[in-house]
């Protein structure tokens, strides 16, 4: 059995209820302009430097650097388009340019290259790459490279290896060199050696008979002439006996 | 002779060329033969008849070799070692083989030609084809070698034109 309303009942729990909304609002409003307020002192500050400096900080940051949580806010950062805006805001505002300067300026570069330079990582770089079929490929296209060529003749031909070499021949080293060459055993060795060679004796076995063939061919023409020379004062002589 | 219409035939001059190399090796060949000879007969004992033996030996084989080096040369290939330096070659006047019959035949006409102080040589000076005695005797000429014509040898009333593919030498 419903028992019936008493009248007004509905609309003082109308009024009630905007009179509890009014209050909510009104603690609200207080408590951010309370929460303002306690920002803004500087208690809040040293409330914050006292934290941050606190062991509970440390371990609270270490716990949450070693959870997975950290793992997965970093995979989910560098998969995101987070980093791509960000290397975008590097390219435009210079940074790696920048940042460049500044290691050049602070001597970097050149605590890196002598770094390298006298390390043994320039070595096995060295070794590795002058054993690899790519340097090998490398090297040949640059021997016989036409420009290689060119340059080298210009080198070559030039007024200044000219004189370069003039300077070495005339100079005293030369003279001391040829002088300790001619007093060498190993130096007659080697010309004994070569002499005996078969390629020199070959050359001069061939000069010889070149200068033979040359001296047969010169002698047989001189001889032709001489026939008919010979002819010619036999035929005017005996026309000289008949007259 | 019509295969040698346009040959120009050797003169005197280089056929004496030619005789004087051969008998530079005709006779180096017979001086260290006999110097071999002369250096054995040192340490044998050997008697004055036999030393004159063997003279008449060595004489003899002195002519042998002589004749046998032209008349060798002739029959095979023409070309004794003096007329290859000078590049020419005796092939027969009428083409063909020249062989050992011809080549001993023209051998004996050269020593006859020589004998009389060499008046046997004079037709070379004067006859058409610079034909010697020996030439006429074994029915032979000297021409020049057509292989190894030279550019050089362009004078000669006798050539009509030097052809070297115009014949090939009987030899």
């Amino acid at each position: 059995m419903r028992l019936p309303a008493p009248p007004g009942l509905g609309l003082a729990l109308r009024v009630g209820a905007q009179a509890g909304r009014a209050a909510t609002r009104t603690a609200e409003a207080a408590f951010l302009m309370a929460l303002d307020a306690a920002l803004a002192s500087p208690v809040a500050e040293q409330a914050v430097d006292r934290v941050l400096a606190s062991p509970l900080a440390d371990r609270t940051v270490d716990r949450v650097l070693a959870s997975p949580l950290a793992e997965r806010a970093v995979d989910r950062i560098l998969a995101g388009p987070l980093m791509d805006a960000v290397a975008e805001d590097l390219v435009r505002h210079a940074v790696p340019q920048r940042l460049a300067d500044q290691l050049l300026e602070a001597g970097i570069g050149d605590e890196i290259a002598a770094r390298i330079v006298t390390g043994p990582e320039l070595d096995r770089i060295v070794d590795t790459t002058l054993a690899s079929p790519a340097f090998a490929r490398l090297a040949e296209s640059v021997v016989n490279s036409p420009a290689i060529e060119r340059v080298a003749n210009e080198v070559a031909n030039s007024p200044g290896m000219e004189r370069v070499v003039t300077r070495v021949i005339e100079s005293r080293l030369v003279d001391a060199v040829v002088r300790q060459l001619l007093v060498s055993d190993d130096l007659w060795l080697l010309v004994s050696e070569i002499a005996r060679s078969e390629p020199v004796t070959d050359a001069i076995t061939a000069d010889t008979l070149g200068f033979a063939g040359e001296l047969a061919a010169e002698m047989r023409a001189y001889s032709r002439g001489g026939d008919d020379r010979l002819e010619r004062i036999a035929r005017r002589m005996l026309r000289r006996g008949k007259t | 002779m019509t295969g040698l219409a346009h040959t120009r035939y050797v003169g005197l001059v280089t056929r004496a060329i030619a005789f004087a190399v051969d008998a530079a090796v005709i006779d180096g060949v017979a001086v260290l033969v006999f110097a071999v000879v002369a250096l054995a007969s040192t340490v044998l004992h050997i008697p004055d008849d036999v030393k004159t033996i063997l003279l008449v030996i060595g004489g003899a084989a002195y002519i042998l070799w002589a004749g046998g080096y032209f008349i060798w040369f002739w029959a095979t290939d023409g070309r004794t070692l003096g007329n290859r330096v000078m590049y020419i070659r005796v092939v027969p006047a009428n083409g063909g083989k020249l062989g050992y019959p011809r080549a001993a035949r023209r051998f004996v006409g050269l020593i006859l030609a020589v004998l009389p102080l060499f008046l046997g040589l004079v037709g070379i000076l004067f006859s058409e084809r610079r034909r010697g005695f020996q030439d006429r005797l074994a029915n032979t000429v000297v021409v020049h070698d057509p292989e190894r014509r030279e550019p050089r040898a362009g004078s000669g009333r006798r050539s009509a034109a030097a052809a070297p593919s115009e014949h090939a030498p009987a030899s």
